[in-house]
């Protein structure tokens, strides 16, 4: 089941938003209100943002709120107006119509926002809508979709998105969303925690909450509280303030008891961080010496490889050249010739004169050869005739 | 001559009109930003005699579909006179001359509303007359962009409207209602005082024109000091938003206006803005006249008074605000 926790499924909005700028001397600036048709900037460097447009050189705000003039930008924090659907929003919304394969959302926007069998999480046959959610459930969704013309989509697939069984739907303005949820989540843990309730904040201005009829009133009080000084700064505090009040919390004990606890949680992680800490330094001390171990043997058995291969060279390289330059320095010509070609009986092969080239004759054709034709003759055998025919030819 | 009327002295040898004013002065004008709670956005107007409701609601789908359009959204103006809104009862319901004043209000603010933000919508404007006593629709256009405002409603720019005219061979600013039935001609006119950009230009009577420029000019310059009192009225509605920390709200230096005095708004007298009840005398018009000058002294003089009486609309606003206006 997933959380309730909004703070997981409502995107963070930027503290600088909300925190109040301060002027040189550290006091709190007041924040200005701008209304449409004023110029926000002159610097031609500064982009328009939200509520905003450029007008030749300048910045105008478009709508009524406050002035935030940062980062590059020059934009207005609205006060008020519709919900304009952005895709990523997480909203809350109520099924008002049923098709053969869709709903229609009302996501309490100027768009009615259908959603189609495929984004749910269940596998719904056509025409067994209505066996899953009927008009006036309230679920929570996600904006999958806008177009151009702001045709929108909404998805009940992703974490945290589902029907809403039970509890109560509470619809404040959109703008004042940011400040039901807080920074970081603050005011809504806050809620939370005091009134024991669950609770969802939609980026649509509905908040749905769910627990005892009393802590529901309470929860109630507390996003009244909000909306109503929403402009205000410390509202956390003032939150927090009434509803401890009103739950009969003595601030001061529960600050002890709270104080306590974090000591105790903060000795409890100090002590499993220094075991753990004992821990890994045990195991990389043991990885190490392992390593050390590996990298000796790996050594030895190199060392050892090496010592094997020098002394097969040894033994087996200088005797092969010895006797071969021995033998070609000693021998003479016939012994060269008869060596070269021991096995055939009656062939004695001969040195050329050039001493590059080796012939075979058998010994009718030496003893032919007269001592200085013996080069020609070496040519060799029946190809003899034809050749000299041939040069005899080109002779003529 | 068989005109009874003929003879008529709407403006003496003074150059003083028959209520008083100079004639290039305004009547008072008097502003009022969210007075509903159940509309997304109002405004109430008092205007010399003129008193006007405006409530704004949307951009919601539009209805009937064929209406909309894809690629922008449109507003709808509804102009309304109220039966008891004039002297003998006007029969109530739209008359020609309500459907006109409608659709002309409609395109004016159309010019002014970031339509293509918000394709598909309507953003409907209901301007109600309570009290007619000439310049109805310029009063309703100027309520009806404050309320636009009020709403959260993207714009370029808010609307003033004013109409002045030919009486009794002068040309005089913001003609009232003996000067409308009895005069020349009137010219309603509506401006983004900022840029100069018309957004209305109606004529009723006769101006050659050198006196139809003159006239324009005279609107011009008048409507830059109704802008100023729109915004302040947005000012005041919404204070609360820019105003201090809760521990320093109530500092005696913490009058409504201050935070915000910016820009052309800096330049305004606090006693006309600031006060509740400042903008109900007339705006001083040079040479200031003494009765403008004797309300300004009881303003200076009662600053306690003043004190507790904007603390309380402030409070009002805070509550009303619970109730998501």
């Amino acid at each position: 089941m997933p959380s309730d926790d909004m703070v997981d499924l409502v995107p963070q909005y930027p503290e600088a938003a909300v925190r109040r700028p301060r002027g040189p001397d550290g006091k709190p600036l007041p924040r200005e209100l701008v209304v449409p048709g004023q110029v926000l900037a002159e610097d031609g460097n500064v982009k328009p943002g939200m509520g905003a447009y450029r007008e030749g050189g300048r910045i105008v705000a478009s709508t009524l709120g406050i002035k935030n003039v940062a980062g590059g930008y020059a934009s207005v924090i609205p006060l008020g107006g519709q919900y304009i659907p952005r895709v990523g929003d997480v909203v809350i919304g109520r099924i008002t119509d049923i098709g053969p394969s869709n709903w229609l959302v009302d996501i309490n926007s100027p768009y009615p926002a259908p959603m189609h069998v495929n984004e749910v999480p269940w596998h719904v046959e056509f025409g067994e809508t209505s066996n899953f959610l009927k008009p006036g459930d309230a679920i929570i969704v996600k904006i999958a979709r806008v177009t151009e013309s702001k045709r929108v989509q909404v998805s009940m697939q992703g974490p945290g998105l589902r029907k809403l069984q039970g509890g109560q739907l509470l619809e404040v303005e959109h703008s004042k969303v940011p400040r039901i949820i807080g920074t970081q989540g603050s005011m809504i843990s806050v809620i939370k925690k005091y009134t024991g309730c669950r609770l969802v904040v939609g980026q649509n201005g509905l908040v749905w909450m769910d627990g005892t009829p009393e802590d529901i009133g309470l929860a109630m009080e507390a996003i009244g509280l909000i909306v109503e000084g929403a402009h205000a700064y410390g509202l956390t505090n003032k939150v927090k303030e009434h509803l401890q009040r009103a739950k009969g919390i003595d601030p001061v004990k529960e600050a002890e008891e709270e104080a306590r606890r974090a000591r105790e949680e903060q000795e409890r992680r100090a002590r499993e961080e220094a075991e753990r800490r004992a821990r890994d330094e045990e195991r990389v001390r043991q990885d190490r010496e392992k390593a050390e171990q590996a990298r000796r043997e790996r050594d030895e058995r190199d060392a050892r490889r090496r010592e094997e291969e020098r002394a097969r060279i040894e033994r087996e390289r200088p005797r092969d050249t010895v006797e071969e330059e021995d033998y070609l320095d000693k021998a003479t010509d016939d012994e060269l010739c008869r060596d070269a070609d021991p096995g055939k009986q009656g062939l004695v092969t001969v040195l050329s004169p050039d001493g590059e080239s080796l012939m075979v004759l058998d010994e009718e054709e030496l003893a032919e050869c007269p001592p200085e034709k013996k080069e020609g003759q070496g040519q060799g055998g029946e190809g003899q005739e034809g050749r000299n025919a041939d040069d005899t030819q080109e002779g003529q | 001559m068989s005109d009874p009327y003929s003879n008529m002295k709407l403006v003496d040898e003074n150059g003083v009109r028959l209520d008083g004013r100079r004639l290039d002065e305004l009547r008072p004008i008097r502003i009022e930003a969210g007075v509903l709670n159940r509309a997304d956005g109002s405004c109430y107007l008092e205007w010399g005699n003129n008193k006007v409701l405006v409530g704004v609601y949307g951009p919601r789908e539009v209805h009937p579909k064929h209406m909309q359009n894809p690629l922008r959204g449109i507003v709808q103006a509804r102009y309304n006179m109220a039966s008891f809104s004039v002297s003998e009862r006007k029969r109530p319901g739209p008359d020609r001359r309500a459907v006109e004043i409608s659709k002309i209000t409609s395109e004016a603010l159309e010019a002014v509303v970031l339509v293509d933000q918000f394709p598909r919508t309507t953003v409907d404007v209901y301007i109600e007359v309570l009290e007619a006593s000439a310049g109805t629709r310029c009063a309703g256009l100027t309520a009806a962009s404050v309320a636009l405002a009020d709403a959260g409603i993207p714009m370029k720019d808010m609307v003033v409207a004013i109409a002045s005219g030919k009486i009794g061979d002068h040309l005089a600013l913001d003609i009232g209602r003996a000067e409308d039935n009895f005069g020349q001609a009137d010219v309603p006119f509506g401006v983004i005082p900022r840029t100069g950009e018309i957004v209305l230009l109606q004529m009723d009577g006769h101006l050659t024109k050198e006196e139809f420029e003159t006239v324009i000019e005279m609107n011009m310059r008048a409507a830059m000091q109704v802008y100023e009192l729109q915004k302040a009225a947005l000012v005041r509605r919404y204070s609360a938003f820019a105003g201090l920390a809760p521990g320093e709200e109530s500092e005696p230096a913490a009058p409504a206006a201050a935070p915000v005095a910016t820009g052309p708004m800096a330049a305004a007298p606090v006693a006309e803005l600031g006060h509740p009840e400042g903008f109900k005398e007339p705006l001083a018009p040079p040479p200031v006249d003494a009765k403008v000058e004797a309300v300004l002294v009881e303003g200076e003089a009662a600053p306690e008074v003043e004190g507790e009486e904007v603390e309380e609309p402030n409070g009002d606003d805070e509550a009303s605000s619970g109730g998501g206006y």
